[in-house]
């Protein structure tokens, strides 16, 4: 899906030490996602059993590479946010130089155009992960008071 | 119908029209913790984890009754931040500034508790992910 770029102009006025802020927030959204990945892989690639009896398995099969693909531009951000971090942080640092952190106003508006936009994809493809393990366990839970 | 977009909006219009900007957004933060706390609620009760885990099913009934909270926590919050609409157009009705000094602190009060719902929530999660991840039931046969 197209990743449309908004311009949020209220980061013209935003100090460094706030888009220093605002970045070591992403940093810890990222961090819980990565985490949240680990256990919906688990639970998409271990918990097996009523995935395969409620043949829902080639969705799930698709469900674990979109998770694998999430994983790869997760990483890919996390490196972004990080190096955007550090240069902040040097810039907090260096008080020879003007705090005025314009250089990095582009470069932050960028970032936050992408955590925004891979947020949103991440959203969609929990609500997926949701609705089929979802209706696996359900049914699992019909045959089990059937049974 | 023909719409005129080069109207000048006042400051406190522009204002209103970022504070009801924010409400949406917890709204739709709140809707999607609806959906969550769904599917952990199907989650933690069904038959899907290893059957001889010492204390198994007292963390998974401590885990649901915690669920159940931030159940009513979330539908609370939910009802405020919907009702709060009202109070953020209600503004440019307001005769002095006390007036919009109380809904604007109201404003902020809301924020942080939708904050704090969302950091304890968090929490929640990477406990439940923790604990249950490693214990989920492979096979039929698996005990």
């Amino acid at each position: 899906m197209e990743n449309k770029a908004h311009n949020y102009r209220y980061i013209e006025w935003k100090t460094p030490d706030e888009m220093h802020f605002s970045s070591l927030q992403w940093k810890s959204e990222l961090n819980f996602i990565k985490d949240e990945h680990r256990f919906f892989e688990d639970m998409l690639k271990e918990y097996t059993l009523p995935i395969i009896e409620s043949q829902l398995f080639s969705r799930v099969k698709e469900l674990i590479e979109q998770l694998d693909l999430s994983r790869k531009d997760l990483k890919l951000l996390e490196k972004r946010v990080a190096d955007h971090i550090k240069k902040l942080r040097e810039l907090l640092e260096n008080t020879n130089e003007q705090r005025e952190g314009h250089v990095y106003r582009q470069e932050h508006k960028e970032i936050l155009n992408d955590v925004t936009h891979y947020s949103r994809q991440y959203k969609r493809l929990k609500r997926d992960i949701f609705q089929t393990v979802g209706r696996a366990l359900k049914q699992q839970k019909q045959k089990r008071l059937l049974a | 119908m023909n719409r005129n977009t080069s109207r000048n909006f006042s400051a406190n219009e522009k204002e209103i029209a970022l504070l009801l900007k924010e409400n949406s957004r917890w709204k739709e933060k709140l809707a999607f913790f609806k959906e969550e706390i769904n599917f952990l609620n199907l989650y933690l009760s069904a038959d899907i984890f290893q059957k001889n885990i010492l204390n198994l099913y007292e963390r998974l009934q401590l885990f649901y009754d915690e669920l159940q909270n931030f159940k009513l926590g979330c539908l609370d919050l939910t009802t405020r931040v919907h009702n709060h609409r009202y109070d953020i157009e209600g503004i440019l009705e307001c005769e002095d500034i006390s007036c919009e000094v109380f809904y604007h602190e109201e404003h902020l009060k809301l924020k942080e508790s939708v904050l704090n719902f969302a950091r304890e929530f968090r929490k929640f999660k990477l406990e439940v992910y923790s604990y249950t991840g490693r214990l989920l039931r492979r096979t039929s046969k698996e005990h």
